[in-house]
């Protein structure tokens, strides 16, 4: 049982706290952008919200620049000893780290929604990240009980890179007219057996968190291969972000 | 010809697809007249077929007197012209253009104009196959999924030159037979064997960067995702040479698309002979006596 203070942007922020709570931890959730694209506090000032009872932050958030950037040159003072569990969306565990003075308290973990389904969960150390803290990362999953699977720091880790680049592939084959969204879905779900459409898991994660994600691959590899799909970015803009927002691929009446 | 006046449903080729094709649509309620010109592999598929269907009446899904009835409305032959009595037509032969352009060119003088040729290809230009007969209109695709019986999906392909009358009579044959069919435009993979590749191909990348090995991969996608199997568990199934030139040919057919390149790491295992479960050994390691 710890004191967990949850940031975050997207569905995968909202449903952990719940889980959290559900397992017995203290939680104090800060999120942002939650029924859509929320103007008012582009930059969070991380060392405001987090109090001297926080035991661990678990930070779910495609928009990271937000959270560690610009204020990163003061947090080390007052955060050093609090394991931060980033999410490996848009940036390496080391890289964020880099934004905090290479901390060695920050860690990268990954996950999709449904998160109540997951029964593992990915945990990235970065070239920076101690023992300590790889230690308080492995034990926060395993009492959410999820098994903690290591893997190398890297952007968008298995899960969340396999799945949206399965999303934007599916959403150029509906920009190019190939078949409707519906069918699409319906398609994967019954031709391959996945447990979601694209599309629809695509408004399950967020259209934000998938753009997120694709363009976090595009700056670390640098390939054409992640370019995200251009109506995949139009509904971005104009906020439908998925079930959420009440709009994405699908609408949500 | 609408779906209402469709009584006999001609099969061209009676292999894997063919025969499971002609299997469901006897189950469904159809004449069959099953072609294919080598006659031992016609007669070994009609064997095949009917020993199915006394298995599923054996396990009492359907009676034995439907049974007997689906096997009798089955016919088979080796000559080609009986496929004037037909009133829809699926081709499931071979995966050559030219194999495939000749048949419907002969189609054409057999067939009357309004009969829908339907053809299973995976991966070949419905257009194409259309473009050489003389009523391009009537061709469709028409891709089932192995096993048959099984599979509910069918993509319906609307050639470049489809009769928009032909799809939705397909369409709604497909559901006659049971399946869920879906409205696809005639682009190499279609939807599935296309939207599918980065499956394989992110997991591959995955695998080459040693962000983890492949059984930790496959754990992730399905522990961490909720898939039944991960992808190289999947490769394996499929066979890794067949999953290999399945992502060739997409790539090659979309003009180099930097998404569908393929795996290097792949390639390699396919030089090896590592083929997955039909040579004992893949990404994994299969014992003789484990289910293949
Ligand atoms: N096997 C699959 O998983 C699968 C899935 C979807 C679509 N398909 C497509 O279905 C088609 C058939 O595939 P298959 O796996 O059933 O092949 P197959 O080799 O099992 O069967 C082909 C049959 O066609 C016969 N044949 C050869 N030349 C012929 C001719 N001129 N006229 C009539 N019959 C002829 C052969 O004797 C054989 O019985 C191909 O276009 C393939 O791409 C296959």
């Amino acid at each position: 049982m710890s004191n967990v203070l949850v940031i975050g942007d997207g569905p995968l922020a909202y449903e952990i706290t719940e889980t959290s709570k559900l397992n017995g931890h203290g939680v104090t959730p800060y999120f942002t952008n939650e029924r859509g694209p929320d103007f008012s506090h582009p930059y969070i000032n991380v060392e405001q919200i987090v109090s001297r009872s926080t035991d661990l932050i678990l930070e779910a958030a495609k928009n990271k620049i937000n959270y560690w950037y610009t204020h990163g040159s003061e947090y080390p003072k007052i955060l050093t000893d609090i394991p931060i569990l980033t999410l490996l969306y848009t940036e390496s565990a080391t890289h964020i780290s880099n934004w905090l003075r290479n901390a060695p308290n920050v860690i990268g973990w990954a996950a999709l929604p449904p998160f109540e389904k997951a029964k593992a969960v990915e945990i990235m150390p970065g070239l920076q990240t101690n023992q300590a803290t790889l230690e308080a990362a492995q034990q926060f999953f395993t009492s959410l009980g999820k098994e903690p699977v290591i893997i190398k720091d890297c952007v968008g880790g298995v899960l969340p890179r396999v799945v949206a680049s399965l999303i934007n592939n599916a959403a150029y084959a509906l920009m190019e007219g190939v078949a409707s969204a519906a069918d699409i879905d319906v398609a994967m779900k019954l031709g391959t057996n996945y447990p979601y459409g694209p599309l629809e898991w695509a408004d399950k994660i967020g259209l934000d968190q998938v753009l997120g994600i694709l363009e976090g691959l595009c700056e670390a590899y640098g390939e054409d291969r992640y370019r995200p799909a251009p109506n995949l970015r139009q509904l971005v803009y104009a906020g439908h972000w998925g079930e959420r927002t009440g709009r994405g691929f699908y609408e949500y009446p | 010809m609408t779906i209402e006046h469709i009584k006999k449903i001609g099969v061209l080729g009676s292999g894997t697809m063919g025969a499971g094709i002609a299997q469901i649509a006897a189950q469904s309620g159809f004449d069959v007249l099953l072609y294919d010109i080598n006659a031992e592999i016609l007669q070994k598929a009609f064997g095949k077929i009917s020993g199915f269907i006394n298995r599923a009446a054996e396990k009492g899904k359907m009676t034995r007197e439907e049974a007997d009835i689906a096997i009798e409305r089955i016919i088979t032959t080796t000559h080609l012209p009986n496929m004037a009595g037909c009133d829809f037509i699926i081709e499931a032969v071979p995966e050559k253009l030219e194999l495939k352009q000749s048949l419907y060119q002969e189609l054409d003088t057999i067939t009357s104009p309004e009969i829908i040729l339907a053809t299973n290809t995976s991966t070949l230009s419905v257009t194409q196959i259309a473009s050489i007969t003389k009523n391009p209109g009537r061709v469709v695709g028409m891709h089932f999924f192995n096993p048959v019986p099984l599979m509910k999906l069918v993509e319906v392909i609307g050639g470049a030159i489809s009769d928009e009358a032909a799809i939705q009579t397909t369409v709604e044959m497909a559901k006659r037979l049971g399946k869920t069919p879906v409205v696809t435009k005639d682009v190499p993979g279609f939807i599935v064997n296309r939207v599918a590749r980065p499956f394989y191909l992110e997991a591959l990348r995955l695998l080459e960067e040693g962000v983890a090995d492949h059984a930790t991969i496959d754990r992730l996608i399905r522990e961490g995702g909720g898939f039944n199997m991960g992808p190289f568990e999947l490769m394996d199934l499929i066979g890794l040479d067949v999953n290999f030139a399945a992502s060739v040919s997409v790539y090659e057919a979309y003009f180099h698309e930097p998404r569908y390149r393929p795996s290097l790491l792949q390639q390699r295992m396919v030089e090896s002979g590592r083929l997955g479960r039909k040579t004992g050994r893949g990404w994994y390691e299969y014992d003789e006596g484990e289910d293949k």
